[in-house]
């Protein structure tokens, strides 16, 4: 091959782009490392650190001796997030149990059982100890046809930590970091065009989700200015579910990454409630006929041979408090969040508290 | 199979490495064209099988063509291959159209007429090939070009899966003998190529797709939005559909220059256009050029007098417009640029007795007016094609001229400002090859190699969470 002095500068230039690209993406891949937490996953750390400062202050203000406020966790998918008022949840339990209680919300765009154990276990990990989690189980997590998505953890960087606690759970996961193909460019690019020039995104993007959601973890969905965004909303939807909702058929692999979750709730004696989140009648009727019922009861076996409660609101709202038929607006937001409190938050707390008596009174009695 | 889906780079990578490491350019050809068969069959593998066929046939009519001297054979074999080409792309592309419009001027006549339709699968980028075989052909006829003797030359200068979906349509006579001759490794051509392909990805990825954030949802439900927001999505558009096709174009040549292909240059510097001639000179070059020579030129061009020039003129738009889709919405798209054309042609001979009005065009102000008038026009005619249909394009118009309160659009108006004026820079680097032997080549090798690794990081960075396939994809 003749090197002439054009050919030489051009395959230096080439060479010297890989170079700086590739050194750009190990730059980054290294703020991204598990050390770095804050900017690898604010979800998580953003929220931990507000509740911890929550649950300080709640202990601080309760008399000596005196057990400790009970804490209810709800994790899951973005359908969670922004369907749990928590504030509301402690305002109501606290009228009613007559004592305090803590709620914080833990869902996340995109979250699985994976994703949700994963969550678990940091929290655990960090010395947090929920009495109630309530799940939000995403139906397209369950499907066969999804199974190969569920190692895959792409919307959570998986750690050396979190790669140990799913392996003593048999769970065998990739650990995301180092990622040879920059791939967490790719991956993070809402959130550094966010921090750089958040005009070029839209509105509801330009700011990091997490740092819009309230005290309590939870988000409200903004109200829906005009039906195009509405009608947008609905075709990525359909978009990204209708097809396997069409052939919904139950995987073992989804079903059994939610029984190792419910198996460690009930090791930890943590109550754990899933919950089958609301859905509008356009998202149901993309189902496969029958789907919802075996989905039904595939979690109801689930949920009894763990010791677990379920809480089907699939048909809980109307189709006018749905942003996209499976996102609720605030008006949803409001009454879901009512109804499970009054259903199944507050039977479950109730139970856990006649024990925690009991356990007192014996002890007394001894 | 996209220029920028992750399945295309290891297809590439692979093509690209076999090509180069084979000695002879003769099995160069074979693995080219194996690839450009497979790259068309991960759509559908019958229609590629169609191409095949139909290229197959337009070879052996060439060499019919190219044999006989006797002209009624000659002309038969001809309208052969044109009614091949041209039914096949009636078939594909227009029937259900055709059916649907004979069956509304039923209507409209007072007769009750149901027609069917038909479950047809349109061939992507069938427009652009059958374009380039009638092109040889007719150019064959014309012994403009003699016939290729090599069936696998002939098969890749059809296929060749750079240009296969969405163009440039290029001529036998640029591309055939590109195909014989010994490719040779040339660095400074494989920078050429990663510089264009880069561009091309920046266009595509960083500009288009995230202006159709803006645009798609103002063309769904135009009623919602105030009169400011549409015409910045109707001017988004002007500049989305550009960077799109564009930036298609240049990943194209981008790819072909990596194996050694030069092709047509398709797009130059558009929007700078001080009038819509010059805009047509400019715009889709290769499918302007094709349809003056090989339709407003034998339709007599501008030889017949004004008015069959305007008649000409009119009829070529109005049939490039229905090539670019089967919808009477790109019919009216295709009669305004002829009666823009034709408008200015009058007013080409306004400036003949008045030569005043032309000096004051060809002063700074004058100049600048006329780029921004016909700016203002292209993108007017652009939401006949955008639209899905008239109903849409009509409140556009109404909402464009008389003002509507209304929502704002999704992304921030500074920040869609923000990226037109960025696209007045990347226009700038359309033109290419002045401005990178203006600046790049004085740069050191590492300065453009940070160049080119800030380009790369900035395409990841802007790529939006969901982007869209070329929209001349379904042409």
């Amino acid at each position: 091959m003749i090197v002439r002095p054009n050919s030489r500068r051009a395959w230096l230039s080439l060479a010297w782009g890989v170079f700086f690209f590739a050194s750009a993406a190990a730059v980054l891949q290294v703020l991204a490392a598990p050390a770095v937490e804050r900017f690898r996953d604010p979800p998580y750390s953003f929220r931990r650190d507000k509740l911890k400062e929550r649950l300080k202050t709640l202990e601080a203000s309760i008399a000596e001796g005196a057990p400790r406020p009970p804490l209810v966790v709800t994790i899951g998918s973005s359908r969670i997030l922004n369907a749990v008022d928590c504030q509301s949840t402690e305002l109501v339990l606290k009228q009613r149990l007559g004592q305090d209680v803590c709620a914080a919300n833990f869902g996340s765009p995109g979250f699985g059982p994976l994703h949700s154990l994963v969550l678990l276990g940091r929290l655990l990990r960090d010395g947090i100890q929920p009495d109630v989690v309530v799940i939000d189980v995403l139906p397209l997590y369950l499907a066969k046809s999804s199974e190969s998505q569920l190692p895959k953890e792409q919307w959570i960087p998986i750690t050396p930590a979190d790669k140990a606690w799913l392996a003593d759970r048999d769970i065998e996961v990739e650990v995301t970091q180092p990622d040879p193909q920059g791939l967490t460019l790719y991956h993070s690019r809402t959130d550094i065009l966010a921090s750089c020039m958040p005009k070029l995104l839209p509105r509801s993007r330009a700011t990091k989700w997490v740092t819009t959601t309230d005290a309590w973890g939870g988000r409200r969905t903004p109200p829906i200015a005009n039906q195009a965004m509405k009608t947008q909303g609905l075709e990525l939807a359909k978009s990204t579910y209708h097809d396997t909702l069409r052939d919904f058929e139950i995987g073992e692999a989804g079903l059994s990454a939610v029984r190792v979750l419910l198996t460690e709730c009930r090791q930890r004696r943590i109550d754990a409630v899933v919950v089958v989140m609301p859905e509008g009648p356009t998202f149901r009727s993309w189902y496969r006929t029958g789907a919802l019922h075996e989905l039904a009861s595939a979690l109801k076996c689930v949920t009894r041979e763990c010791g677990a409660h379920l809480v089907i609101s699939s048909e809980w709202i109307e189709e006018q408090d749905f942003w996209d038929s499976h996102h609720l607006l605030a008006s949803g937001a409001e009454r879901f969040s009512a109804r499970l409190t009054r259903e199944a938050l507050e039977p479950v707390l109730q139970g856990r508290l006649n024990v925690a008596l009991q356990s007192t009174d014996a002890t007394q009695l001894r | 199979m996209l220029f920028y889906s992750p399945e295309f780079f290891p297809f590439f990578a692979i093509v690209f490495a076999v090509y180069w490491l084979l000695p002879k350019q003769s099995l160069r050809t074979w693995v080219l064209l194996a690839a450009s068969f497979y790259f068309y069959a991960t759509w559908n593998q019958w229609l590629a099988l169609i191409i095949g066929v139909t290229s197959v046939i337009d070879y052996v009519v060439a060499r019919g063509l190219d044999a006989s001297t006797n002209q009624r054979w000659r002309r038969t074999l001809l309208g052969g291959s044109l009614v091949m080409n041209l039914g096949l792309l009636a078939y594909f592309k227009y029937v259900n159209f055709f059916l649907d419009s004979l069956e509304m001027s039923m209507q409209a006549a007072g007769m009750s007429l149901s027609m069917p339709t038909l479950q047809v699968i349109l061939p992507i980028g069938i427009s652009f090939y059958t374009f380039e075989a009638i092109n040889y052909t007719v150019d064959v006829y014309r012994k403009r070009v003699p016939a290729e003797r090599s069936l696998p030359h002939f098969l890749l200068f059809i296929t060749f899966f750079p240009h296969l979906v969405a163009g440039p349509i290029v001529r036998a006579r640029d591309f055939l003998p590109q195909i014989a001759q010994q490719k040779r490794w040339d660095w400074s051509r494989m920078q050429l190529g990663c510089e264009f392909f880069l561009l091309g990805l920046f266009k595509k990825l960083a500009i288009a797709d995230r202006l159709a954030m803006v645009v798609d949802p103002v063309f769904a439900d135009t009623q919602a939005y105030n009169t400011s927001a549409v015409w910045l999505a109707v001017v988004a558009y002007s500049i989305q559909i550009y960077c799109d096709f564009s930036g298609y174009t240049d990943m194209a040549i981008g790819l072909a220059h990596t194996l050694g292909f030069k092709l047509a240059k398709n797009f130059d510097m558009p929007y700078a256009s001080v009038n819509i001639s010059e805009f047509w000179r400019r715009w889709h070059i290769s499918l302007s050029s094709w349809l003056r020579d090989y339709l407003f030129i034998p339709l007599g061009g501008s030889r017949g007098g004004t008015w069959l020039t305007y008649r000409n003129l009119m009829l070529t738009m109005t049939l490039g417009g229905l090539w670019h889709g089967a919808s009477w919405t790109f019919v009216a798209w295709g009669i305004m640029h002829g009666t823009f054309l034709i408008l200015h042609k009058q007013l080409q001979d306004l400036w003949i007795v008045w030569p005043t009005g032309k000096r004051l065009l060809q002063t700074h102000v004058g100049r600048a007016v006329s780029i921004a008038l016909t700016f203002v026009c292209v993108s007017l005619a652009w939401v006949c094609f955008r639209a899905p249909d008239f109903a849409t394009a009509a409140q556009v118009y109404e909402h464009l001229f008389v003002p509507h309160a209304g929502t704002r659009l999704v992304i921030p108006n500074d920040g869609v400002i923000m990226i037109l004026l960025a696209v007045l820079a990347a226009h700038f680097i359309g033109h290419w090859h002045a401005w990178r032997r203006r600046s790049l080549q004085q740069l050191p090798a590492p300065a453009i190699g940070l160049a080119y690794a800030i380009a790369l990081v900035g395409i990841i960075v802007l790529i939006p969470e969901y982007s869209k396939p070329f929209i001349y994809f379904q042409f």
